[in-house]
């Protein structure tokens, strides 16, 4: 299968939390269980380069719908340890990645919402056709959402969305100008509240918009995923989840092996396994003295 | 030797490891916290604390964030605590039990899908069972579940290795995730 995750965050490149390393964990386990899988990212000035490799240009004119006009872009394309990954690099006066932060922007909405449109133009006008785009949290909540709405009337009508939900506490909540930006347009048909108007708020929710479009949404592990739908863990959600159970269940995330390992662990002094637990009682007194 | 591991805030339950903290100290254990604050009013909190912890031999605080350090800790640890207010996935416990480092959680989010109590589980077998595990946010609730942890160490040393062990058999790595994502895959492709 040839899958395309599109993310705000990659491990080790682009890490803020623990999204970073699910996106790089899973990409490399699925690349290992023989499918194809590449990344798309924003191209932040602060990501840490020097765990990128044979960075290069993939596509040099990338013209993004916005507002009434478009946003020229680059995309560059490089390995993260093994990853391939396609940076996006947009040149405008809103310099969208150009803030020496992931997050935490007043336009935050606005800058991802550029993001994700700008992914799904690189993929129609670069004629990659993934049978599965997976997407992460709110950030990436209206690919499902343009996908469904506009880019299946360009010729990607048989792309299908996995979208994972890692944080219900972010969801996104804006105001409707994401609408016009993107060239959603259409305020009333999107502001209603079986599509993207927020459960609580006068306002538009984009992990709403990721919910109720994707083919199938996950958080990650079973339990959260009833919390979710149940309790006040949701965040306002739970309604929306409710009416979308039938697409809404949880997946645990794993732990890298090849970092996390005491049979090979280049931080510790000895190395162990079940059969010889006994080293790790040695390892205590480094430990505790220093 | 006790550990915590993470981010000092409200979702990591950061009161719950204060008292833990004491707890320890009290049950003569040894206490070491890797993690540091993003609020500036609890990373005061704990610089005073370690102001006064310092030259307690039983006790390290780490107010800093350290890879290096962090596997070490989980190599040498006996018990690592996860007393979260909420945890949609969680992995200090995941690590904990790869390193046979015995996980004492708040029975939240991914922690109830790992950790399966040593003495009330109902849905494992007792050879299967890999933690300790307590349900309110409470400082009584924490010391049920790290006493309960510090009762099998002390009094039944051979139990509390079985349990670790049975820990490190669990295999947390991302094979089987994986393998579930791409039944997601196979499923809504078109």
């Amino acid at each position: 299968m040839y899958i395309v995750q599109i993310a705000s965050e990659c491990a080790p490149v682009i890490k803020a939390g623990g999204l970073g390393d699910v996106v790089y964990g899973l990409s490399r386990e699925l690349d290992s269980q023989g499918h194809c899988v590449e990344l798309i990212l924003p191209m932040y000035d602060n990501m840490r380069h020097d765990h990128v490799w044979g960075l290069h240009d993939a596509y040099k004119d990338l013209l993004v719908p916005w507002y009434d006009s478009v946003i020229h872009c680059s995309v560059f394309c490089g390995w993260v340890h093994g990853r391939l990954c396609f940076f996006v690099q947009p040149h405008s006066g809103d310099n969208f990645f150009e803030r020496g932060l992931y997050y935490g922007a007043p336009d935050d909405p606005m800058r991802f919402a550029f993001f994700s449109k700008a992914a799904l133009e690189f993929l129609l006008r670069a004629n990659k056709r993934p049978d599965v785009i997976h997407c992460h949290d709110w950030q990436t909540g209206l690919i499902p959402v343009m996908l469904y709405e506009m880019y299946g009337w360009h010729g990607m009508e048989r792309q299908r969305v996995c979208y994972t939900i890692h944080n219900f506490k972010h969801q996104g909540v804006c105001g409707p100008e994401v609408l016009r930006a993107t060239g959603l347009n259409r305020d009333d048909y999107y502001y209603r509240p079986d599509k993207l108007r927020d459960n609580n708020h006068d306002a538009i929710n984009l992990m709403k918009g990721g919910i109720v479009y994707a083919n199938h949404v996950n958080t990650v592990s079973p339990h959260h995923a009833w919390e979710a739908r149940f309790s006040s863990i949701g965040c306002g959600l739970q309604p929306t989840l409710d009416a979308h159970q039938y697409k809404f269940g949880g997946i645990l995330n794993g732990i890298d092996e090849t970092i996390w390992n005491p049979e090979s662990d280049r931080y510790i002094p000895f190395h162990y396994s079940t059969i010889a637990l006994k080293t790790k009682f040695s390892i205590k007194r480094p430990c505790v003295s220093s | 030797m006790i550990a915590f591991i993470g981010r000092l805030d409200q979702q990591k339950g950061v009161h719950l490891v204060h008292h833990a903290l004491y707890y320890s100290l009290q049950r003569k254990a040894q206490f070491v916290l890797l993690g540091s604050a993003t609020e500036p009013a609890i990373n005061d909190w704990f610089w005073h604390e370690k102001n006064f912890l310092n030259e307690n031999p039983d006790c390290h605080l780490e107010l800093s964030f350290n890879e290096e350090l962090a596997h070490l800790i989980y190599a040498a640890a006996d018990l690592i605590i996860v007393p979260s207010n909420y945890e949609p996935c969680g992995l200090t416990q995941m690590i904990g039990l790869q390193y046979g480092t015995v996980p004492v959680v708040r029975g939240v989010g991914g922690l109830v899908n790992t950790v399966f109590d040593w003495d009330y589980d109902q849905t494992h077998e007792l050879e299967e069972r890999n933690g300790f595990v307590f349900f309110e946010s409470d400082y009584a609730a924490i010391e049920s579940g790290l006493g309960r942890a510090l009762d099998l160490y002390y009094q039944s040393p051979q139990l509390f290795r079985q349990l670790a062990l049975q820990g490190m058999a669990y295999d947390y790595s991302w094979r089987e995730p994986g393998e579930q994502y791409v039944g997601v895959y196979e499923h809504i492709r078109a």
